[in-house]
């Protein structure tokens, strides 16, 4: 075999693609002297526009199932819940007195990197259920993670966000099938190959905005984050596997021989889904939640700028892991 | 006196010319000798049948059918068999492989032909094929290797799963080693028995990661194919099936199929020489290896796999029925749906990048361009051409056609406005087309890669013209040594000498690379909206009272340049360079198409941001030259694409 061991095949589609993406965009942020780039514009294309087409298109295609939703929801609360007290816990420990500093690491980064490795590991359908994972964890981000930081709920901000809209219009597409005219199917059809073509975008320019990003960090500042950080991808990761174990032993995720293959496969992906996403470092977005209110922004930037580096040899740790003890375990 | 006999002499014609056919007829009718033939079929009568009739009825025999219809019933078929008194007949048609084995047992004494869509190697017509003493007929025998092209053309392929029942007996038919060396792809065995449960075979296609499924011919009479075809379409996995059983299988997205009208005439030429006297020794069994393809775009619309235009003019189930009235009735309901589908999908794209501009007040298309300049447009010109065959005469002749298309409209322009009069402006405006932000896409969605690959040259080739023709002019910003400084050339040139390189080990350093090859193409796609919203972006800066002024070279780029590209194709093939007989290279007639469509793009931003450097949004007069054409293009380029499928494509 070489070099290339067949354990190491195993793991690596989802995560060299994804490295291939990220350093065109380091790349570009180091030969962008004059920072051409306007982060701003590249945010809203994909924040406003190129994210909700992905999710709608994504959804719309395959059947809503509620006991799935609630299944990979449930996880994604329960993995928020535990996390809280640990980082409140680290919060203590590090002396620190604004909540900011918790918010990175009770929340997983489910857009830039979970989304890829989940298209590129599990095909479409690991993509439906890694964004039914971030809807609940940007739901959570908005109304707990905001009420965190600033002592507000921010389910009005929650409300405001496109990719809900499009979450919501995708499953109705999809459950509710109406005997429309062939002329109004005809268009419909349209509408959404022009979704479709759009949501080509979302993924990459989601991978090379962070590359971009991490291309303009400040190395010298890491430090801060390190504790933090290391606390998001691997105690998150572990303890979703721990839930997994759980579900199996109360029959919520059920093993055995006896199991029809495609359902297996069903809800071993699913596991895969949650794992992954728990093995996430801190959003952008709570780095952004903790600029706005002003709320401990430098430890947050460094505890994602260690958790994205880290993630690096963590993300195809746990991949491993999964490939092992839950696809084929 | 002329004038009386005129009207008599016009009657006589009139009825000279009605007898004649009917007392031709009456002749011949006289001379045909009669004949019977019984007709033992297991499913009602197909184009084969029809073809091996109307093979008959122009011969010397008068024929008369009988026809035995088992309506899909093995054992109505063996009834009816039992029940036949052969000896009645001259001569006994079998369709298919069940009903002839079942003849040949039963029929010994009368001279049987039979048609066969594929013949299984492990039945038993094949292993008795000496011994079958009165038996002869025509055979499909298409090579899966036939439904590559179309489905590449689709899809991207690199991991195919080939379906192999080698539990019923049949050995592996298509050759995995030769067909991975040719095509460059990886071919997977994927054992299966009859026997084995559907889920437990997904899971096994699915564990192998292939892009497509393809059931080799025989392999779709077997109990279990339709379901298993029915998963993967589900799970999204194009099937491509080999055989004529299975064309109207609701699951499978490709099917080819041995040319049912040449089976049927095949058949019936052996038929003939029977009827005549020579025995059925003597004939010899006639292999059909001519493929139609049918595409199922119900199944390609549930993959979300979008149908190329070039392929659904090449699908014969797409062709209308009757010969059109005129040329925009020979366009099928398909092709204009797909082209629908990519012009709506383009204005609703740019129409974003209209109000992303609108939110940013025109500040950042910088962003947009150098995103797309450095990162998204190289990987999708590598994405279109590493795996694309470089062919250097059709570069040439696509090199030669644009350089024409280029010159004579700047020679035009140039008359039109008086040589020392014409401000440079105007004449860019009306020249340079949108060769990278709007055709690029456009060809992803009407040609799919292979379009974009084309599309890659086409780029190219006019971006090379800009800068030698600025570069003539005395243009520092248009000339050749800023043509060099494109990233997407080297990337081209890195993509072709790629392509041209012999494949890679299998095995670990393959998938390696296939692996980084995901990422580019993942960023690669994410060009195509990329590059339209970047089209988009300063459209809103622009107003609408300058369009009066734009005029004259709208129309130069809009109306004269298709037409100039349509002449220069036909002049091309009309001179014998471009082979006049397309069918077989569907190739070459997307190389044309896209001649056509990216001579019909509007004026380019880019050669105006180059040819007017500090100036932009530019004077009025090229305003609304990129005004006009960007809106007239939304329906001039639905013209050239009536024109293309009507006149190129066909």
């Amino acid at each position: 075999m070489g070099v290339i061991s067949k354990e190491l095949l195993l793991v690596i589609p989802g995560v060299l693609p994804s490295l291939t993406i990220a350093l065109m965009g380091v790349m570009l942020g180091k030969i962008d002297i004059n920072r051409e780039v306007n982060h701003k514009t590249i945010s809203n294309m994909v924040y406003y526009f190129l994210t909700p087409c992905m999710v709608f298109s994504t959804l719309h295609q395959r059947d809503f199932d509620f006991k799935e939703f609630a299944t990979i929801g449930g996880a994604a609360l329960l993995l928020i819940a535990a996390m809280t007290p640990i980082a409140f816990s680290a919060k203590r420990l590090a002396k620190i007195r604004e909540n900011g500093y918790c918010l990175p690491i009770i929340f997983m980064n489910t857009g830039n990197i979970s989304l890829p490795i989940a298209l590129l590991l599990f095909g479409t359908e690991g993509l439906a259920k890694a964004i039914m994972f971030h809807m609940v964890n940007i739901l959570v981000l908005y109304s707990f993670g905001v009420y965190l930081v600033s002592g507000k709920s921010g389910i009005g901000q929650f409300l405001r966000i496109p990719a809900l809209y499009a979450t919501v219009l995708g499953i109705l597409v999809a459950k509710v099938s109406l005997p429309l005219p062939p002329l109004v199917q005809d268009v419909c059809s349209i509408a959404e190959r022009g979704i479709d073509v759009l949501a080509l975008a979302a993924i990459p320019l989601l991978i090379v905005d962070l590359g971009y990003s991490m291309s303009q960090a400040d190395l010298s500042q890491l430090r801060n984050g390190v504790t933090g950080a290391y606390l998001r991808v691997l105690l998150g990761p572990v303890l979703a596997l721990a839930l997994i174990y759980c579900g199996r032993l109360l029959g919520l995720l059920p093993v055995g021989p006896g199991l029809d293959p495609a359902t297996a496969l069903w809800y071993r992906t699913t596991e895969a889904i949650i794992v992954l996403n728990a093995a996430m470092p801190g959003p952008i977005m709570a780095y952004l939640l903790n600029v706005k209110f002003e709320n401990c922004p430098k430890q947050a930037a460094s505890m994602l700028m260690v958790g994205t580096l880290a993630g690096i040899v963590t993300v195809p740790f746990f991949l491993y892991v999964i490939k092992h003890f839950i696809l084929t375990g | 006196m002329k004038a009386t006999y005129l009207p008599m002499l016009r009657i006589m014609l009139l009825l000279a010319v009605c007898l004649t056919p009917l007392t031709a007829e009456a002749k011949q009718g006289q001379e045909k000798a009669a004949r019977s033939v019984a007709m033992i079929l297991f499913k009602g009568e197909s184009g084969v049948e029809k073809s091996f009739r109307g093979t008959l009825a122009s011969s010397e025999f008068d024929i008369h059918y009988a026809t035995f219809d088992a309506a899909g019933s093995v054992a109505r078929m063996k009834k009816n068999l039992e029940q036949l008194d052969a000896s009645k007949y001259d001569l006994i048609y079998t369709s298919g492989t069940l009903a002839t084995e079942a003849a040949l047992q039963l029929i010994r004494e009368r001279p049987v032909v039979f048609t066969i869509d594929a013949l299984r190697s492990d039945s038993s017509l094949q292993k008795n094929r000496s011994s079958s003493r009165n038996a002869t007929g025509a055979f499909g025998a298409v090579s899966p290797e036939t439904g590559f092209g179309p489905l590449s053309r689709m899809v991207r392929l690199r991991k195919v799963g080939v379906i192999n029942y080698h539990s019923a007996g049949a050995g592996p038919e298509f050759d995995l080693e030769k067909a991975q060396k040719r095509f460059g792809i990886r071919f997977i065995d994927l054992p299966v028995s009859e026997s084995d449960s559907v889920p437990a075979i997904l899971k096994r296609v699915v564990d192998a990661r292939v892009d497509s499924v393809l059931f080799p011919s025989g392999t779709v009479a077997a109990t279990n194919a339709e379901a298993i075809m029915a998963g993967l379409a589900k799970r999204r996995t194009p099937s491509i099936v080999v055989t004529g059983e299975s064309a109207s299988s609701p699951h499978a997205l490709l099917c080819l199929m041995p040319d049912s009208g040449e089976l049927g005439r095949r058949a019936a030429q052996n038929a003939l020489a029977l009827l005549r006297g020579d025995s059925p020794g003597q004939v010899p069994w006639q292999s059909v290896g001519s493929a139609v393809m049918e595409v199922n775009p119900r199944v390609a619309d549930r993959m979300g796999i979008s149908l190329p235009l070039q392929v659904a003019a090449l699908c014969q189930g797409q062709e209308p029925a009757e010969k059109p009235a005129h040329f925009l009735a020979s366009v099928s309901k398909a092709e204009l749906l797909i082209m629908l589908r990519a012009l709506a999908c383009m204005v609703l794209v740019v129409a974003v990048g209209v109000v992303i501009g609108r939110w940013d007040d025109w500040l950042h298309q910088q962003a947009l361009i150098k995103l797309n300049d450095c990162i998204f447009l190289p990987c999708l010109v590598f994405f279109a051409l590493h795996r694309h065959i470089f062919d250097l005469g059709e570069f040439v002749q696509m090199g030669v056609a644009v350089t024409a298309v280029v010159t004579i409209l700047g020679l035009i322009a140039l008359s039109l406005n008086g040589l020392k009069s014409l401000p440079r402006e105007r004449l860019i405006a009306a020249v340079s087309m949108t060769s990278g932000t709007v055709l690029l896409p456009l060809a992803y969605l009407l040609f799919g890669v292979e379009g974009v690959a084309k599309a890659v040259y086409f780029h190219l080739l006019a971006l090379f013209l800009y800068h030698a023709f600025g570069s003539c002019s005395g243009n520092t910003h248009l000339s050749l040594r800023q043509f060099f400084k494109i990233p997407s050339l080297y990337v081209a040139a890195l993509a072709v000498a790629l392509g041209a390189m012999p494949q890679p080990a299998p095995g670990a350093v393959q998938e390696f690379a296939w692996l980084s090859e995901k990422g580019v193409e993942m960023t690669g796609m994410g060009a195509i909206p990329l590059l339209l919203l970047s089209f988009g972006y300063p459209l809103g800066a622009l107003r609408f009272s300058t369009i009066r002024l734009g005029l004259a070279g709208g129309w130069l780029r809009l109306i004269v340049s298709p037409a100039l590209a349509l002449a220069v194709v036909l002049l091309l093939r009309g001179s014998g360079w471009i082979p006049g007989d397309l069918l077989p290279n569907p190739g070459l007639r997307t190389s044309e198409a896209i001649l056509v469509l990216g001579a019909a793009m509007p004026t380019s931003h880019y050669a105006l941001r180059l040819g007017i450097p500090g100036r932009y949004p530019h004077g009025d007069g090229e305003s609304g030259t990129i005004l006009l054409t960007a809106i007239g293009a939304v329906f001039t380029v639905g013209a050239v694409l009536m024109l293309i499928a009507s006149f190129v494509l066909r």
